[in-house]
């Protein structure tokens, strides 16, 4: 037993030195190619500065930006009259530049000249912020003179950003010795820009005006003409931050950059190998394909990462250069915010490059492989703009989303204000998903599909002759074109028919199926030549399939229901329940519309074109792909029942447990039968008695039946032994059924 | 090769034939489903090569010598039949296989930024060759192969012939006891031919089993000992040249691979149905 121990660990030992061989070849290979060096090396050493040096030069100083404005309100110690003479804006002669030098450093530095007064103003703010014409940059302050407010009421509004700064006075109390120091507080909010900048302003005002107002002030408040008054900055911490659009800018780059840096690496390390002709040897030798293609991921995840860290440094160097840092990053950056940065980059290289192994693994050759990547790059901008727009903010349902989640935690992060939960949560759905998409990668790299070009059945067949199996390219272009179709598609829905009428809203609906789920994989066999009975699968099958159909269709609901609740999901469930675009969506639906029309639109529709897409045309698709039965089937259910999580403009994520469970059902008979059309019948019944069960009601009352799904009960024990009769009996014909159906699959 | 050059005559005995065969193939059969039906491309073959023969699996564009290769390699799955490799099942120790097989094919290329040590270093790990072992048989094939000029330069902008040979030291890297050429000398100059010719006697005399697939019927006549005339997938002929001389009644194995295609393939049986249709 010591022996097969021993044994074990030192073959993992053996593979373990074996992948860092073979991760350690790829390496050298990719990092001598020029191009890879070029991408990792000259872009970012010329990109950054010239972008930094472009928008420096032209973008601002051609506009003139216009002086941001900021509430001002003063404490109730003080009156409106004081604090106009306090605040008011001096004539540029009357302004001084020597700082008290009892102050804290907030004042202006050395005595410049007025051309470069912005940096008298503003100091440290050292930005070339210019407007040609008056030189200066300074916000509008609106102050509010005709009421005071009390410190508590200042504070708060402060932080909720109702103001954006205070005047405050601390005098001391009057039993102090007069000696002691009175100070005016200048409150602002820490972080925003705005606040800060308001903040500067009113400090210098307040300091060059102190001599002649304030002591007069202090003199009507009898604190004395000779105490020494201190006017000191204090900025409130507060949650709100000013969302900057550049912030988010940032991470967009990075994000580009980095896939700009792995893709040169990964076509050349994976249809490379074909075009070299070094896949061959590379199949002949005894190794595993996985093991070839973790050490090809390693080569491209360390590119990626050196991307990532070169064009993170050139980034940061170019902004404090430039002196935009302050702009864009006003809470400055600290250590552990690179930190986060950094492991987030490494994170988001590591599912990038598993994903473009697992598209360049399709590809015979450079060429190909760079058509294949060309949408996928087009895509993950998409992600990237949406992070630009204010207002979206990283919640646990977009934290799940690959390319969305990194833009917007990136965004997040240099805005000080990401949430450690949705950091981590992230962290882990990315490398969950990049530990998938490297597992298909190395079913795909080297296979039979690749490696012979096999698709010779699509080459061997004449002009004429159509195809009994749905070719890759016709199945993922197909998935490409399918999402932005339906977003088309839904939103001329809403603009062709009013909210208000309903039958038009449910057609519609029904018709946006159609096309997306028929008349798109339809065309996009008829350019493919597919025989369209093949593509969808609708091949005969043995007539006990019906029955079977009709019993799983009435009683699945049932099932499920349960099966959720046993699982302890009854908190799923009121969130099904309770969810307002569910709610909304299922009332506007059905509300003021004839259960004929449901029926039709909400379960034959539904039927008819999810199995066609999903169990005919994805399921087809997907055998030609990957080997395997179980793929398949899985897959299809996979992305049957996410795409039911996208509920007009929502997502309704408590309904993928239960969609789930139906797909598998729905595949499981079309497995069995080896057609759709069974499957279809059972989809319809499932809808069908879903959509009627208020209705059905009254008739289980009759039979002794009380049913109340609202409440999340258990389904009375009749219904239940109902329910589990009639799918016992169906999955007995189910299988009856399998002999004659499953000969026909290809 | 810097060995003297071979100018052996074919040899009519290469092996000791009671030796176990170093690869067994039983009735192999590959087929493909196409638009139009069922392709056959492997249809029943069977032979035998042992230690210290070279085998010619020769046929024209087609006929199923490349699949076949390939099946015993296990980078395609049979439809049915066995392979065995020095005693390994493809089917079932794909692995153990492909360790004590080498292949060489006229496709091959080499990685253009890695130096050719660095190649057969890095194919004699994946081979699992102890790392002193095949530090050692990369410094005896360089010596072989006449590589030391450019061991150690990146094999990018090397001429047609130097990648040739670092080709064929790199399939040696690890000892193989069986190794198939493919087509190896397609593409090749007579120099290049000469090489290869070199180098599959330096095989033979190292006593190993050697599967030589070539459409060259005049070339293979001069390299092999043992042949497989394969057409349409089927094994037609096989023996020594003198066993096929005897049955066929032909001298050389153009001839008997002529006579093996259908009377009414050839073009000239053609153009003579056309005369005779009175076809203009």
């Amino acid at each position: 037993m010591s022996n097969s121990g021993g044994h074990t660990s030192d073959a993992a030992a053996l593979t373990f030195r074996r992948l860092v061989r073979l991760a350690r070849k790829e390496c050298r290979e990719s990092l001598r190619d020029r191009r890879t060096l070029a991408t990792l090396l000259l872009m970012p050493l010329i990109v950054y500065p010239l972008l930094g040096m472009v928008v420096q030069r032209f973008a601002f100083s051609s506009v003139s930006p216009e002086a941001p404005e900021a509430n001002v309100v003063i404490d109730d110690r003080l009156s409106p009259d004081d604090a106009r003479v306090m605040l008011a804006e001096l004539d540029d002669a009357e302004k001084t530049t020597e700082p008290s030098a009892t102050e804290p450093s907030a004042g202006a530095g050395e005595n410049t000249p007025k051309t470069s007064a912005v940096t008298a103003v503003v100091p440290g703010l050292e930005l070339p912020l210019l407007n040609p014409g008056t030189g200066q940059v300074r916000p509008q302050l609106r102050i509010d003179l005709g009421s005071t407010y009390p410190v508590e009421l200042i504070e708060r509004g402060l932080r909720e950003g109702i103001v954006d700064v205070a005047v405050v006075l601390r005098a001391r109390a009057a039993d102090a010795p007069r000696d002691g120091t009175n100070t005016i507080e200048v409150l602002y909010r820490s972080g925003d820009p705005v606040s800060e900048l308001a903040a500067e302003e009113v400090a210098f005002r307040l300091r060059e005006n102190r001599d002649t107002a304030i002591r007069g002030l202090l003199n009507r408040v009898q604190i004395g003409g000779d105490a020494l008054v201190m006017v000191r900055q204090k900025g409130l911490q507060t949650a709100r931050r000013s969302e900057s659009p550049l912030a988010a800018f940032v991470p967009l780059m990075l994000v580009l950059m980095t896939m700009t840096g792995a893709v040169y690496p990964a076509i050349d390390l994976t249809a490379g190998e074909r075009e070299r002709g070094t896949l061959e040897l590379l199949m002949a030798a005894p190794v595993s394909r996985r093991q070839l293609l973790t050490g090809k991921f390693c080569a491209v995840f360390l590119v990626a990462v050196l991307t990532a860290v070169i064009n993170l440094t050139a980034m940061m160097v170019t902004l404090a250069a430039t002196g935009f840092d302050r702009v864009l990053l006003p809470q400055g950056i600290g250590v552990q915010m690179l930190l986060q940065v950094l492991l987030l980059l490494v994170v988001f290289a590591s599912f990038f490059s598993s994903v473009l192994l697992s598209i360049t693994s399709f590809a015979r050759s450079f060429r190909e492989a760079q058509a294949w990547l060309i949408p996928l790059m087009l895509v993950s901008l998409a992600p990237g703009i949406l992070s630009l727009m204010p207002g979206i903010r990283l919640t646990v349902a977009l934290s799940l989303v690959p390319l969305v989640n990194i833009v917007l935690l990136g965004r997040e992060l240099f805005q000080g204000i990401a949430p450690p939960g949705l950091f981590l949560l992230t962290l882990v759905a990315t490398a969950g998903y990049s530990a998938a998409a490297l597992r298909l990668a190395a079913g795909i790299f080297g296979s039979d599909a690749v490696l012979f070009a096999a698709d010779r059945r699509e080459q061997q067949r004449s002009a004429t002759q159509r195809l009994d199996f749905v070719p890759r390219r016709i199945l993922l272009g197909t998935l490409l074109a399918l999402l932005p179709l339906f977003a088309v598609l839904a939103g001329l829905r809403g603009r062709l028919v009013a909210p208000e009428n309903t039958s038009g809203q449910l057609l519609l609906s029904a018709g946006v199926l159609v096309g997306v789920f028929v008349l798109l994989p339809l065309l996009a066999m008829r350019l493919g030549r597919v025989r369209l009975t093949a593509g969808f699968q609708l091949t005969g099958f043995h007539p006990v399939a019906i029955p079977a159909a009709l019993l799983l269709g009435c009683s699945a609901w049932a099932a499920v229901y349960e099966l959720l609740l046993l699982a302890g999901s009854s908190g799923a469930l009121q969130k099904i329940m309770d969810n307002p675009a569910l709610r909304q969506m299922v009332d506007r639906l059905t509300s003021n519309t004839s259960l004929p029309l449901q029926l039709l639109c909400l379960a034959m529709a539904p039927a008819i074109c999810e199995e066609l897409f999903f169990r005919g045309f994805l399921w087809k698709g997907l055998e030609n792909l990957l080997p395997g039965k179980l793929r398949p089937l899985l897959i299809s259910t996979a992305v049957f029942a996410a795409a039911h999580v996208v509920t007009d403009a929502s997502l309704t994520v408590e309904r993928l447990p239960g969609t789930f469970l139906l797909g598998l059902l729905l595949g499981l008979m079309r497995m069995q039968t080896g057609s759709v059309i069974p499957g279809m019948l059972l989809h319809f019944c499932n809808n069908g008695v879903l959509l009627s069960l208020e209705r059905l009601v009254p008739a289980m009352r009759i039979v002794g039946i009380e049913l109340d799904v609202t409440h999340q009960q258990h389904l009375p024990g009749r219904l239940l032994v109902l329910a589990g009769v009639l799918a016992g009996v169906g999955v007995l014909l189910a299988v009856i059924s399998a002999g004659r159906g499953r000969g026909r699959d290809s | 090769m810097s060995s003297s050059r071979s100018d052996e005559a074919t040899p009519n005995i290469c092996s000791d034939a009671l030796a176990e065969p170093a690869v067994d193939v039983r009735d192999l059969v590959k087929e493909f489903s196409t638009a139009t039906g069922i392709l056959v491309a492997v249809n029943g073959v069977s032979m035998r090569v042992y230690p210290g023969e070279v085998y010619g699996l020769l046929g024209a564009n087609g006929a199923g010598k490349t699949t076949t290769l390939r099946m015993m390699l296990g980078l395609q799955r049979p439809t049915s039949g066995t392979v065995q490799i020095a005693g390994f099942d493809v089917a079932t120790q794909p692995i153990e296989v492909k360790r004590r097989v080498s292949l060489v094919s006229s496709s091959s290329g080499l990685y253009q930024w890695l130096t050719p040590r660095e190649i057969m270093l890095y194919l004699a790990d994946l081979y699992g060759v102890p790392d002193d072992e095949a530090a050692a048989r990369a410094e005896m094939l360089a010596d072989l192969f006449d590589l030391r000029g450019f061991m150690d330069r990146r094999c990018a902008g090397m001429s047609t012939g130097q990648q040739q040979r670092v080709n064929l030291a790199r399939s040696l890297m690890h000892d193989p006891p069986v190794v198939l050429m493919d087509e190896p000398t397609r593409g090749l100059d007579i120099v290049g031919s000469r090489r290869i010719f070199e180098y599959t006697a330096h095989l033979r005399q190292q006593g190993k089993a050697v599967i030589f697939c070539t459409h060259r019927l005049d070339e293979a006549q001069r390299l092999c000992c043992r042949f497989g005339l394969m057409f349409r997938g089927q094994l037609k002929l096989e023996g020594t040249l003198a066993d096929l001389q005897q049955r066929t009644g032909r001298e050389h194995l153009t001839d008997m691979f002529l006579d093996l295609m259908p009377a009414e393939s050839s073009m000239a049986a053609r153009l003579t149905s056309l005369q005779g249709s009175g076809e203009p």
